[in-house]
Formats: C-alpha cells, structure tokens, sequence
C-alpha cells in the first residue's frame, strides 16, 4: 500500500505537465461553482435575515442626518428629543433609536440601535466591543452609523445598512478592530478604536440624557396612508432641524411588503444560483471524469507492466485512485482559493456575498465523489487478465 | 516444479471460440533450461501466459510446486508473479520516466519490500548484468541491449523459481542477442528454472530442452 502511495505521488508529480489543462478546467470550474454557491448561501441568509425584520403591519421609518462628514461635528439628538417626537406622533412607536453616545472623551458610535438589538448579540455584560470613530468618517455621504439591524455571525457583527463587519472581543482585548467594507471591498484599520464594557453600554441605555443620537426609526401601522406617512416624515426631518440647525435630515421607510419583495429577488437568486451550482458540478464532474480515463488510457502500458510484475488489482486501483484524488484536490483547493478572492466582488446593495465554509465543503465533497467516479469505471479497467492489457499495449 | 495435463485455452472471437491451446501436456523439473520453438500463431505465447498466471486456462491441470493453480484469484495470481515468476518480454516493458534503479526494485516495491532493501537489491543485479555505472539512468536513454539487461535484472530480483522469457533477443542486434542469452545462459547455471519462447533455432543451443508447438499441441 505504501509503495501504491509513493508511486501515485511519483506519478502525480510527473504527470503534471500532462494534467495541466484538467487542473486547469477544474480551476476555473470549481471556482464558478463557489461563487455561485457562496451567491446562493448568502441570498439564502439574506433571506432569512429579511424575514426575521418583518413585523406584521409595521412600516418602518429611518430619520437620519443627511449632511454628516468628517469635519462635522457629530449631531446631538437627545433622549428628550426622542421622547418629545414620540407625543408628537402619537400613532408612531419610537421603539428603535440609533445612538451615539459620549461615554469617553472622544465621540464614538455606538453601532446597536437599542438594547433591544444589543441583547440580540448575545453579549454579557463582561464582553466588550471596540467601536472606531474613523468608521463614521469613512462613510462618505451615507451616515453609515444608522445600523438598525445587526447581527452576530462567526464573531463577526453584521451591520445590515452600512454593511460593516465588525469583531466582538472578549473583555479587555486590546486589540485594534479591522473593519471590512464589504460593498467596496476595503479593509480599513480603525485608528483609534475604543473599548467599550458592556456594562457601560447598559449604564449608557439607563442615563439616556446621556445619549446623543445621529438617527431615529419609528415603527407606525402598515396600512397607515401614504400620505400620513408623508406628513410624519416632514414633521420629523421639521422637528430635527429645529433643534439642530446645523444639520439636514431625511426619512425614509419600508413596508412590509417592500420588504417581502426584496425578499422575493432573495429567493430568486437563492434557487438560480444553487441550480446553476449543481448543474456545473454535474459538468465539470463529467469533463473531470473523461479527462481521466483519457488519462488511465493513455497510461496504460505502464499499468500493465506493474500488472505483469506482481502489482495486484488492488495495488493498482489504490495508486490510480490516490494519484486521482490528488489530481482533482489540487483543482478544488486552487478553484476554492480563485472563489475566495472573486465572491467579496459579488456583492451589491441588495445582499453581501460572502465566502462560506459549507461552499468549501460541497465543493471538496464533490470533487472526491467525482475521484470516486473515477476510480469505480476504472477498477472495471484493472478488471483485465494483465496478458490481454500487455498485449494490447 | 510444473506440470500441465490436457491445458485447453480457448479464446471467445465474433461468438465463436478460438482454440489456441489443445491437451497441452507438459512437465518441467527444476533447473531447466526449456526452449519452446514454433511458428507465429501456434500458441507459445499464450502458453508462456498461463505458465507466467497472466492468463487464465479454459479446461486442464496445472500444477506449480505441486500446487494445484489452475483456478487463481486475481490475489493469489498477482502473489505468483511477484514471488515466483521473473517475467521478460520481447518488447523489454519498462516503465519509462523511471531510472534503471527504480524499473528493476518495482516488483520489490509492490511485495512491500522497504526502499532501502529493494535499492539494495535492485543495484546487486544490476551489478550482476554489468549495468551498474547506470542505475540513475532513465531507461529510454538506454539502448536496447542495455534495457533488455534492465528487464532481465527486474526478472530476477524478487529471487523467483522460474523465468519466462517471451522472445528475449528479438528486438536486438547480434552482439546484445549474445550478451542477453549468455546473461540468461549464467543464471541457468546458478540453478535457475528457464522457460524460453522463440523462432530462433540458433537460439535453441543454450537450452537444456527443446520443445516445439505446432497448432496449439506440444511436439516434444
């Protein structure tokens, strides 16, 4: 058995130059079918991620600060502002607020929309997160800071809006954060990032005078009229704008239905891409499996050597298989690698794309069922009275 | 050592069956050297097959050691050729991209011999065919004298009972048919079992025994 590894390796190497132009095709191949399935796996997850915002007869409304830079300073709304604008508009819940708060020296965003959203990471009261000033700056136009919905995923925090990636920490890290654009693909080193205890964020949520908020999101009946909505949107950019002269606001929203919608194109691309996923790897599993044999008959004489030597049918069918393996593994591993690089690219303002372990394994389970493809038509071949296979040669 | 009663071998062609092997009796004792002589197409080859367990026989006996091997395994078969049986062929079979080294300890390899003791042994025979100044040398950069030496050193590595040799000199010139058959010639004396195929009548001067085949029937 050992000698069947050492030869299948000896035979591997050797071949290279022949097997190329299959590594090759499985290069390419396996890296389509990555960026397809890591497309369809992140549609799915954006999927679900769409559904668990739907609220039953809720629209939702975003007020936020139109006009923030980096050379602004950072826009003051107070919990008093919120409390006020919530008896203004009696038929509107202000159950979501985004806050900045001022728990140190320097002004820092807090990334959580509220203590709802905060209890939803799943943090204790001795974890920790490090926020960075210099991720507002970075976000251009956009107050990317209003990140209403966030999740936990793989210690990453997902901010659904901004589509930052964010780390969690344990207590006392001190390390700095990198945060990842995930649209424009940059990666982006925060400065001067802060370490915020979790138990200050709890005391920052219960001395909410404390609080300074760059956004608001109001939650209102989905049937409302679309022209009341209208009249709470301009009665809230009014009101903001009263107390902060210095600053623009808008409001946007979303209904339910327009949320189901975007889930729909969800879905959509959730089913095409993982069909397409399957369609290739039935593709490139048959080209992969042709290339193969093509490649056993070419090498059949030395075969039958070994055969007539004392090689047995197992020893052979071992040597073929490992060289096999090793073959179409050097393909995944590379069209995998390819993947990594391209998926990040895929992503759009509809959903981020991004690189999934379940991707790799589906892609590596596949290419050592298409080695077993292999290997089964060809023990059929080292079936042969070795005469017959050394006289045909 | 080998015994043969009433070998058929029959080949199956277009539906119908071929015989290429009839009632073939035959005996052969330790230490012989056996010529087998006769005209393309009357059998030798496949007889030197069933002998070397690379085929299998239709109907008959054959015994080797006072076994009964009529019926192998593709296992119990491939142990035969590893163990028993040094195989040369007219056409010297070695593994190109492989060095002379390496073509010669590749039975060993697959008897699971550890590399070092299979080099060992592969160079000694080397040595023993006088190609040890080539034992690196990738065997397609070998002439044809020097690479039929390589099989015949192959042959004989895994120290077994009988070699068959199918038309060891037909692909070469005068000088090397010399240098193989004396090559041949001295391992017979050490005590070797030699079973040869071949048309030259020439040839049959270095065996002990001449048998002739005519139609798939052997004529002693």
């Amino acid at each position: 058995m050992r000698y069947s590894l050492e030869r299948a390796f000896f035979n591997y190497t050797q071949n290279l130059k022949k097997t190329y132009w299959v590594i090759v095709q499985l290069i390419v191949g396996c890296a389509v079918i990555a960026c397809c399935l890591n497309y369809s796996i992140s549609s799915g997850e954006r999927y679900l991620e769409l559904l668990s915002q739907i609220e039953p007869n809720q629209y939702r409304i975003d007020a936020y600060v139109k006009n923030i830079n980096a050379d602004n300073d950072y826009p003051a709304i107070r919990y008093s502002d919120y409390i006020e604008l919530s008896a203004l508009i009696e038929d509107a819940d202000l159950s979501y607020i985004a806050y900045g708060a001022t728990l140190t020296e320097e002004p820092f965003y807090l990334v959580f929309a509220d203590s709802c959203h905060y209890t939803k990471l799943g943090l204790t009261n001795t974890d920790s997160i490090y926020v960075g000033k210099s991720v507002a700056r970075f976000c251009g136009d956009e107050p990317c800071f209003l990140t209403t919905f966030c999740k936990l995923e793989n210690d990453s925090i997902v901010l659904d809006n901004a589509a930052f990636s964010w780390k969690a920490f344990p207590a006392e890290t001190e390390e700095k954060i990198v945060v990842e654009d995930l649209h424009s693909g940059n990666t982006l080193l925060t400065e001067r990032s802060i370490l915020i205890p979790a138990h200050l964020i709890n005391q920052a949520m219960e001395t909410s005078e404390e609080m300074l908020g760059t956004g608001l999101a109001f939650k209102i009946p989905d049937d409302t009229d679309m022209t009341r909505i209208k009249e709470i949107k301009e009665r809230i950019c009014s009101f903001l704008s009263d107390r902060h002269g210095d600053f623009e606001f808008a409001a946007s929203g979303e209904q339910t239905s327009e949320i189901q919608s975007r889930m729909n194109d969800m879905k959509i691309n959730y089913d095409s891409f993982l069909w397409i996923s399957v369609f290739l790897m039935i593709i490139v599993a048959l080209g992969t499996i042709g290339n193969a044999l093509i490649i056993l008959l070419k090498r059949k004489r030395s075969l039958a050597i070994s055969l007539a030597v004392g090689a047995t049918p197992r020893q052979l069918f071992l040597e073929f298989l490992s060289e096999v393996f090793l073959t179409i593994q050097t393909g995944v591993l590379l069209g995998l690698a390819v993947s990594a690089f391209i998926t990040p690219q895929l992503s759009n303002t509809f959903c981020v794309v991004k690189n999934h372990v379940l991707t790799w394994l589906i892609v590596i389970a596949g290419g050592t069922l298409t080695t077993l493809l292999v290997s089964a038509v060809s023990y059929l071949l080292f079936r042969t009275e070795p005469s017959r296979t050394i006289h045909g040669i | 050592m080998i015994e043969m009663v009433d070998v058929k071998k029959e080949y199956r062609l277009y539906g119908q069956n071929i015989p290429v092997l009839n009632d073939v009796n035959l005996r052969i004792d330790d230490g012989e050297f056996c010529a087998i002589i006769g005209r393309s197409g009357c059998g030798k080859t496949t007889l030197l097959n069933i002998l070397g367990f690379m085929d299998s026989l239709t109907s008959g006996l054959y015994k080797f050691d006072g076994l009964d091997v009529s019926r192998t395994t593709a296992k119990e078969a491939a142990g035969f050729r590893q163990n028993k049986i040094g195989y040369i062929f007219q056409s010297f079979y070695l593994i190109n991209g492989l060095t002379a080294l390496e073509n010669v300890a590749m039975p060993l390899g697959y008897a699971g011999v550890a590399k070092k003791n299979r080099t060992e042994r592969a160079f000694e025979l080397l040595t023993r065919v006088g190609l040890e100044q080539k034992v690196q040398n990738p065997v397609q950069k070998l002439s044809g004298g020097e690479q039929q030496r390589v099989a015949i050193a192959r042959a004989l590595v895994a120290s077994p009972r009988v070699v068959l040799a199918d038309e060891p000199t037909g692909n070469l010139d005068e000088e090397n048919r010399d240098i193989v058959m004396n090559l041949l010639s001295d391992i017979h004396n050490d005590g070797m079992t030699i079973i040869m195929v071949t048309h030259d009548m020439e040839l049959t001067r270095y065996a002990s025994r001449v048998l002739r085949m005519r139609e798939g029937l052997i004529l002693e």
